[in-house]
């Protein structure tokens, strides 16, 4: 509910350490900026923006490290939360995200259908539908979007280098 | 574009209606918003053949997501959008009187209504508002620019130092790319960056993908990710009793409308706002006051008139100013540039044919919304009993062949990737997306505009804050800004 969020949210090491990280790198990386030579007088060049933008990120970031320390002595927000790391739902996000990961790699080799096929079934198993259910849904989950984006809007899907060189060669053979 | 007729030919209509399903189905998921049902239609639209049907699928899913939002904040307490937080109060306590349809119908009409409302709006104000841009400069431009983010980050519900952390990361990622002066910048020697992040992808990421990883973290805690079914009804109204309902309330409707419009058209305010700023101005000006949370017909009928509005006065300073309101919008004005709509004060004359036609869709939107929406009242016990699983692995893959279907790349799938991790982490610590999502739009237009500005001036920042329409644009920020207690107690106060 909207009208249940807290004003101000707890303050977090992990988003202060995250934003200053992201600023460093912005300030050390805005130095590789090549400034052309043919800026004009007064203007502040394409370094300039980037840089302030990151010292913004840079304050942001110790701005909210300051105030996770001051609340860490009330006892709260502690660096590594070990527990939230062995709940089934931090293991779920962490499993889903290196999946993707995976998933968006295979897309090259195996191509739209297999790789959809690989990573949909378990995750659709993990959550909740049996075995044939999650194999069933996700082939129709391919032939549907196969059908519109291949079929009706001419999206050429991803082959899969894998499996076009597998298919070349037991042509020739 | 030549008129009415041609809207109704087979190759618009279908896919504005299929569209328009497509909203109501993900608007009415629980869990799935609006912003993500346009993220993900934008993909599909740039491949039909005809621009006037994509257009049409756009503003469809635009406008029927909204409404749709609504549908599970009456039945379940749980609002799609954050546009449907005001009218969850009254409408779900009509709904635990059994009166859910009634209230849907009532949402429904004044979705409708507010629609056409801001719509008529926008098409009166639009053209005369790009006459007058036509006196702005890169100064005006660039304070627009800054009135835009600094609006949207001090509505954000999560305190205003969030909503600018939001800002300051959108426009640091805006910053990726060669700039105007053809300076290349943190582009790690990928030809792909050189046009900046695809915003698409982007904003598939962030509304659609990180939305799944939530999902995930749910489904872990316990209880985390139960739907309730629908409470049963105990009676059934004729449709007919909606009608005469608004009819009894038709001012609060045309004046919640009318409010939700000039809220929509503050840059960086969005519909959430408008929709609590017209409940607040109903309940305070109603007779039955008092009754406001308790099942007031006019607690539906002021917020659902002002969110749908708000949506077609956001587009005001979008097509002439090329500022957008919110994250929906955002998405809407991204589209329309690749369908080479470029917004700005001459966006009538460089595009006339193509805004007439984007004016008449909207018109048209707002009838067949009420078709639409009806079949998504209909059809919301069947959504609800989908298997959750499947739903956020068939919104996974679409966020993959959607940002894949843009350019045919798959590093735009890793672009999508990326955001939709860091919307999940962001969220997570309470960061709102819709800022970042303004940053990395307005980044652009406010450093281009600081620059040129600069270099009229010969390095003097002082015409920034003398020139006439500046000082406006600023006392506009400082008052907004200054008024923040003022939105958040609109909220609050509930």
């Amino acid at each position: 509910m909207e009208d249940e969020r807290p004003e101000h949210a707890a303050a977090s090491a992990a988003l202060g350490g995250f934003l200053m990280g992201l600023g460093v790198a912005g300030i050390i990386l805005a130095r590789g900026i090549e400034e052309l030579g043919f800026a004009r007088e007064g203007d502040p060049g394409s370094r300039a923006f980037p840089v302030a933008l990151s010292l913004l990120l840079v304050i942001a970031g110790v701005w909210e490290l300051v105030r996770w320390f001051g609340e860490r002595r009330d006892g709260a927000s502690p660096l590594f939360d070990f527990v939230a790391w062995k709940r089934p739902g931090t293991r779920n996000v962490i499993g889903l995200g290196a999946s993707l990961v995976v998933y968006v790699w295979l897309l090259g080799p195996l191509g739209f259908a297999s790789a959809t096929l690989l990573f949909c079934a378990p995750w659709m198993r993990r959550f909740g539908s049996g075995w044939v259910g999650a194999a069933a849904m996700t082939i129709a989950l391919v032939v549907g979007v196969e059908v519109l984006f291949a079929g009706v809007f001419q999206v050429r899907l991803p082959e899969g280098s894998t499996l076009l060189a597998i298919d070349r060669f037991m042509v020739n053979l | 574009m030549e008129g009415f007729t041609d809207l109704l030919q087979p190759v618009v209509l279908i896919p504005w209606i299929l569209g328009m399903i497509f909203g109501v189905f993900v608007g009415a998921t629980p869990g799935l918003t609006a912003t993500m049902a346009v993220a993900l239609i934008v993909p599909m639209s740039y491949r039909l053949d005809d621009p006037v049907s994509g257009l049409a699928m756009i503003i469809g899913v635009s406008f029927t997501a909204i409404f749709a939002g609504d549908i599970p904040a009456t039945h379940l307490r749980i609002p799609g959008t954050p546009a449907s937080a005001a009218a969850t109060l009254d409408g779900h306590e009509l709904a635990k009187l059994g009166r859910a349809d009634h209230a849907l119908r009532l949402d429904l009409i004044c979705s409708a209504f507010g629609g056409l409302v801001g719509v008529l709006c926008l098409m009166l104000v639009a053209p005369q508002l790009a006459k007058f841009a036509l006196k702005f400069s890169s100064q005006e431009y660039f304070w627009l620019g800054v009135c835009g983010l600094s609006i949207s980050a001090a509505v954000s519900q999560t305190g205003a130092l969030r909503g600018a952390i939001a800002v300051a990361l959108g426009m640091a990622l805006s910053t990726i790319g060669v700039d105007d002066q053809g300076a290349v910048r943190f582009t790690f020697g990928s030809l792909d960056l050189y046009d900046g992040i695809q915003l698409i992808p982007a904003m598939i990421g962030l509304f659609g993908l990180s939305e799944v990883l939530r999902f995930a973290a749910r489904a872990g805690s316990p209880g985390g990710d139960d739907v309730r079914a629908p409470e049963a009804g105990r009676g059934r109204e004729a449709p007919r009793s909606a009608w005469t309902t608004v009819w009894a309330h038709k001012w609060t409707a045309f004046k919640s409308a009318i409010l939700g419009t000039i809220i929509g058209a503050l840059p960086g305010a969005g519909a959430d706002i408008a929709a609590w700023g017209a409940y607040g101005m109903a309940q305070r000006t109603s007779k039955n006051g008092n009754r406001f949370g308790r099942g007031a017909e006019e607690g539906v009928i002021a917020p659902t008139s002002a969110n749908n509005a708000a949506v077609g006065g956001a587009w005001i300073p979008a097509l002439v100013f090329g500022v957008p309101g919110d994250a929906v919008t955002a998405i809407v004005l991204g589209a329309f540039v690749v369908y080479e709509i470029v917004p700005g004060p001459q966006i009538f004359e460089r595009s006339g044919d193509k805004v007439s036609a984007i004016f008449q869709i909207a018109l048209v939107t707002q009838f067949l919304l009420l078709g639409a929406g009806y079949l998504g009242i209909k059809a919301f016990g069947w959504i609800l009993r989908l298997p959750r699983g499947a739903v956020m692995a068939a919104v996974t893959v679409f966020s993959v062949v959607g940002a894949y279907a843009m350019r045919d790349n798959v590093f735009d799938v890793w672009i999508m990737l990326a955001f939709g991790i860091l919307g999940f982490f962001l969220e997570a610590k309470k960061i709102p997306l819709a800022p970042l999502i303004l940053g990395l739009i307005l980044g652009p237009m406010i450093e281009e505009n600081l620059r040129a500005g600069l270099i009229k001036e010969s390095g003097s920042i002082v015409s920034f804050f003398t020139r006439p329409i500046c000082a406006v644009l600023i006392l506009t920020l400082v008052g907004a800004v200054g008024l923040k207690p003022l939105w958040g107690r609109f909220a609050r106060e509930r």
